[in-house]
């Protein structure tokens, strides 16, 4: 007996969209699993809102990888990231175990300068235009060459590239290091 | 102070843009220089930043994608299964009356049994750390060899993650399963061996069944229909959430659409309209669900 599924091209047209940054073929893997994915944590002493978030950190770690070129991927798209959630959640389960019973023999202690820090980054962030925005990410988180990002973003060349991200990256140090001296200045 | 080039480097180390060799030699520079340290630990926050800022915006994406309910709550699963049951028997009676249009009564089944979340697919093995980026061999022609990994796989999920959660049985109505003809994909004619036997099969690929969807169709909401050579799908179809499986045996084709964790038989002997309506014989469910989980 012989027998073809539709889903083997499927696997693999959205593999290749996810490679290529289609974020709407993220959008559809993220419905078509969601039940899936939600339910390891569910059944685990989950809520549903921590499962949509180590759903979504999972699918965004998926992400990354592929857009990145680091991943080879043969076993199917709901195995992997199904494991990289299971690995997210036992993590947040340690911690949590962690957690309690630290608060339990001390006073939990934050970072407030960390914190502080990733805040101030965040805000100058915001206050990139749009394409800075987009180069810094793409660069940053999903390794792409400037080549890529010149096609992506619609510049003439790769060097217009390079120079976009080198005017975008040092605008944001610039934002970062007045914000952190004006912060040491009030501290 | 760290200068234009040592800035340079320092970007391309930390995102992972350099050789082995050059990454050693910077490691050196970097312990003799303590301005170079400094914006190491700088660079390492601001870049994380610009990380932490893509991850945010891809999760804001996610979090307006309309998603079905997560399983779990026992009240809603209630009212949800109250709702389907009776919506079920609604359709059952519109059935009953329009038909004219349906002219299988082989294939009625009245109740649609609720697909528990347990069908979900077998466990992955977990593995012991971060899943394994490198090079993962085998493409989809090793059907069999990756079948053997997921089953190796489901015996060795950790037992603190639960490998079958609490089944939900919703009430169904057993007395009229279909009777007729339930096609086995397992089975060889007249073969005398146990029906339950997966036989090996020769995977070819891609199905080469057309398929045209209409989701906009104001009088069916969840049917099918052959036509000129294609399959027609009404309804909720969006391209990706749906599969359809070919079984060849001699001249004969069958076919079966999976959506939302069912199976669908459909029948192609003439052009009629007809509503999709779930298997429920757990024996083929499993063969199923074994064979799509084999590709």
């Amino acid at each position: 007996m012989v027998y073809r599924t539709s889903a083997s091209m499927n696997e693999k047209e959205i593999f290749e969209r996810i490679q290529g940054g289609d974020e709407k073929a993220l959008e559809l893997l993220y419905k078509k699993y969601y039940r899936m994915m939600t339910k390891l944590v569910i059944t685990n002493s989950g809520t549903e809102d921590e499962a949509r978030d180590i759903y979504q950190d999972a699918l965004i770690v998926f992400w990354q990888k592929a857009r990145s070129g680091n991943l080879v991927l043969t076993s199917k798209i709901s195995t992997y990231i199904y494991s990289i959630c299971q690995n997210l959640w036992r993590k947040e389960l340690d911690r949590k175990k962690r957690l309690s019973s630290e608060e339990r023999d001390s006073p939990v202690s934050i970072d407030m300068d960390t914190a502080e820090k990733e805040k101030i980054i965040a805000r100058c962030m915001d206050q990139l235009g749009d394409t800075c925005k987009k180069v810094l990410m793409y660069y940053y988180f999903e390794d792409m060459s400037m080549q890529d990002i010149a096609e992506k973003l619609g510049f003439a060349n790769t060097d217009t590239a390079k120079t976009k991200k080198y005017k975008c990256k040092k605008k944001l140090d610039d934002l970062v290091k007045s914000q952190y001296s004006a912060q040491d200045f009030l501290d | 102070m760290a200068d234009e080039r040592d800035l340079e480097l320092l970007d391309d180390y930390l995102t992972n843009r350099m050789s082995e060799q050059d990454r050693s030699a910077f490691e050196q520079k970097l312990q003799a220089d303590p301005d170079l340290q400094h914006e190491y630990a700088l660079q390492t926050r601001v870049i994380k930043g610009i990380r932490d800022a893509r991850i945010a915006e891809l999760k804001s994406m996610l979090n307006n994608v309309p998603v079905p309910h997560a399983p779990g709550n026992a009240l809603a699963t209630k009212i949800a299964i109250g709702t389907v049951a009776t919506l079920m028997i609604a359709a059952g009676a519109y059935w009953f009356i329009s038909r004219d249009e349906v002219t299988a009564p082989e294939t009625k089944s009245d109740v649609e049994q609720q697909v528990t979340q347990e069908d979900a697919q077998p466990l992955p093995d977990a593995p012991p750390s971060e899943p394994k980026e490198e090079e993962i061999t085998t493409p989809e022609d090793n059907p069999v060899e990756e079948q053997n990994q997921t089953s190796a796989g489901t015996e060795q999920s950790k037992p603190s993650l639960a490998k079958k959660p609490e089944p939900l049985q919703a009430p169904t109505d057993r007395s009229k399963e279909p009777v007729l003809d339930v096609f086995d994909p397992g089975a060889e004619e007249k073969s005398p061996e146990s029906k339950t036997d997966i036989q090996p099969v020769l995977k070819s690929g891609k199905s080469s069944l057309l398929v045209e969807t209409d989701r906009e169709n104001s009088r069916y909401k969840f049917h099918y229909q052959f036509k000129e050579g294609k399959l027609f799908l009404y309804g909720p179809f969006e391209q990706n959430l749906y599969e359809i499986m070919e079984f060849f045996t001699n001249d004969k084709r069958t076919v079966f659409v999976y959506y939302n964790d069912r199976f669908y038989r459909l029948e192609e002997t003439d052009t009629m309209i007809r509503p999709l309506e779930a298997i429920t014989d757990k024996a083929l469910l499993k063969k199923l669900r074994e064979y799509r989980s084999s590709k």
